[in-house]
């Protein structure tokens, strides 16, 4: 981290932004700071675009809509993606197998699984983002609309019109 | 240490309450016949999201690779539908009938079928072709060049053109 002033210190800046190895202060909305690599932070579009467009990188990003527990997640894909690039087959297999088991592990709790969602939304991390609805989306899949419905807690609110009228647009599909 | 905040069942499951985090979702359920029209039925948010045309547009082209809904065999003149696809995606054979009531009476003999239309020769005026679309129930009737007609017509196909990069057959009906 290139803390000093001067010459000699912001020639070290330049040469950690170019070499990408600076570190990164993510605070959580309970203000617990996590140290992470420009590579691993640069997941995340948001904070990357506030990166290149000369943004505080010294004093951190405060991220006041995700929780510590969200946040260390989040960073645990984030560093996965970022640290490594996947060369050769293999690395690209354990890569996916590392996806499987970080969703298998979220989809297994509902509510963070929401969490991480709306974190991997807030934050762009595109990746984490497609992971992350594509289960979701899975949950929906092959059930009826009343289970749906109670599986999300959601108000019924169609009358009987727009259900006739759906059921008929579906007849003419 | 860390204390949950939010109760849960009754609350609705936030990244549903983001009309953009909810079409993120919807766009990747399955390209199967009872996926949009289920998500429809949920409630009035949904029903407004699932039927956007650019929501449609973002759903046909995420879903390149269209099911097999069917296919079509021809027993005398008439082609019969048999469904591929099992309850809730069924199409029941009664949906897919190429003769409207009391239009295009004439016989036609069902030529073939090919990206995602039929095409049917009618066997009373000569020089005529209909092409059908199942899936939208479009028909329209072609002019057969005189040049090109010969004693019998054995066989006929419809092509697309389309040649842009990623263009799959199939899904080429609403051009």
């Amino acid at each position: 981290m290139a803390s000093g002033s001067g010459a000699a210190a912001a020639a070290a800046d330049a040469e950690e932004k170019e070499s990408g190895s600076r570190m990164i202060t993510l605070t959580s909305n309970e203000g617990k700071a996590f140290v992470v690599t420009e590579a691993s932070a640069r997941q995340s579009a948001t904070i990357r675009s506030m990166v290149d467009d000369g943004g505080c990188v010294d004093k951190g990003f405060p991220l006041p809509n995700v929780d510590s527990k969200t946040l260390a997640r989040v960073i645990q894909y984030s560093d996965e993606h970022g640290n490594k690039e996947p060369h050769t087959v293999d690395e690209r297999a354990a890569l996916a197998k590392f996806d499987r088991d970080f969703i298998a592990e979220l989809d297994a709790d509902k509510a963070f699984l929401y969490d991480v969602t709306m974190a991997a939304n807030y934050l762009h991390i595109q990746g984490l983002l497609a992971l992350t609805t594509q289960c979701v989306a899975d949950t929906i899949k092959g059930k009826t609309p009343e289970e749906i419905r109670t599986a999300f807690g959601i108000e019924y609110d169609l009358t009987a019109q727009d259900e006739k009228e759906i059921k008929e647009e579906d007849t003419h599909a | 240490m860390m204390i949950r905040r939010r109760q849960r069942p009754t609350s609705p499951a936030p990244p549903l309450d983001n009309d953009d985090l909810l079409s993120e979702i919807l766009l990747r359920l399955p390209a199967q016949p009872s996926s949009l029209p289920r998500a429809s039925l949920i409630c009035t948010r949904w029903r407004r999201l699932v039927s956007d045309p650019g929501f449609h547009r973002r759903f046909r082209a995420r879903h390149r690779k269209p099911p097999l809904l069917g296919f079509f065999s021809q027993y005398a003149l008439e082609p019969i539908f048999t469904p591929a696809l099992d309850p809730p995606d069924r199409i029941p054979a009664s949906r897919v009938c190429w003769r409207p009531p009391g239009d295009w009476g004439d016989d036609c003999e069902f030529l073939g079928f090919r990206h995602g239309r039929a095409v049917l020769f009618n066997l009373i005026h000569r020089s005529l072709m209909m092409l059908w679309d199942p899936v939208t129930g479009n028909r329209r009737a072609v002019e057969i060049p005189a040049a090109s007609l010969g004693e019998r017509i054995f066989h006929g196909a419809i092509r697309c053109v389309d040649g842009e990069w990623g263009h799959v057959h199939g899904d080429c009906h609403s051009s």
